[in-house]
């Protein structure tokens, strides 16, 4: 399975598939944490200590993730609802984006260590840069 | 930057100190690798390296590593000299802007690719504290390195 058109191609072999992944908790923690200036967003979890809110969130995004590697062939139409909801409603600045992707990285490197070759991150990196410009595409 | 080190934790940094001292990890030539690998627009500015046309071909490059190294002690100097980073990389700022024409958003990946080798070596001890910490020592060192552009 390959990124198309404008994302170009990319060895979708990389992206992991078989391996649970990361505790959603730990990577809206590590968000807020490492880029506190990403909590104006979500000011009703801005706290850590609050696992259950933290887990729902965490679950959320990790399953948006998911379901784009699932239509890795047509993103747009599979993201569209998803890029309606940050164009008009939620209005997170593109700038953002690269923060929870780094944040994305180092969860995958951290929890993979060896498994978390430069070809994976440099296939997570393109596609979820993808998604990114996707959800971001209806802003103007 | 406190006096207790509140935005650059003393004892999380003394570890890492201490890593990069260890002269047979290699974190100069992996961070360095990863970068030209997963950012591979970055390679415009290594044409004279010879062959980066593949991952074995980078990571098996002499040139990639001997820059690397490089590379990865101006980092360890930055860890010596947080309080005065602009000082410090004032040299390099100028070398990189007047003749080595480098975009200053390259500083802010190869930072990002350093914390993730990092992130791979601790494991479950790089908590979101010790990753804060260190995006705050890679983001001072990518602007130190930006200061004397014009």
């Amino acid at each position: 399975m390959r990124i198309p058109g404008a994302l170009g191609g990319v060895g979708a072999s990389e992206v992991p598939r078989s391996r649970p992944p990361p505790r959603s908790p730990t990577w809206s923690c590590r968000l807020f944490t490492v880029y506190p200036s990403t909590k104006v967003y979500f000011p009703h979890l801005s706290s850590c200590q609050d696992a259950t809110q933290l887990l729902s969130h965490g679950q959320r995004m990790l399953a948006a993730v998911g379901a784009a590697v699932q239509h890795m062939d047509h993103l747009r139409a599979a993201l569209s609802p998803l890029a309606d909801l940050h164009a008009l409603v939620l209005r997170v600045d593109p700038a953002n984006f690269p923060l929870l992707i780094q944040c994305f990285h180092v969860v995958l490197a951290s929890h993979l260590q060896d498994e978390f070759t430069v070809e994976m991150q440099a296939a997570w990196d393109k596609f979820l840069t993808g998604v990114a410009v996707v959800l971001t595409e209806k802003y103007r | 930057m406190g006096a207790k080190g509140e935005y650059y934790p003393s004892k999380l940094i003394g570890k890492v100190l201490k890593i990069f001292c260890i002269s047979n990890f290699v974190f100069d030539m992996v961070s360095f690798h990863r970068l030209l690998v997963v950012y591979p627009w970055t390679q415009r500015f290594f044409d004279s390296f010879g062959n980066l046309s593949s991952p074995s071909a980078i990571l098996g490059n002499p040139k990639v590593k001997a820059h690397g190294k490089k590379v990865l002690t101006s980092f360890g100097d930055a860890i010596k000299n947080m309080d005065n980073l602009k000082t410090t990389f004032a040299k390099l700022s100028e070398l990189h802007c007047d003749k080595l024409h480098v975009d200053p958003e390259n500083f802010k990946l190869l930072g990002n690719v350093l914390v993730c080798v990092l992130a791979h070596h601790f494991g479950k001890e790089f908590t979101p504290q010790v990753q804060a910490a260190y995006q705050k020592v890679v983001a001072g060192v990518a602007n130190a390195l930006a200061h004397k552009y014009h």
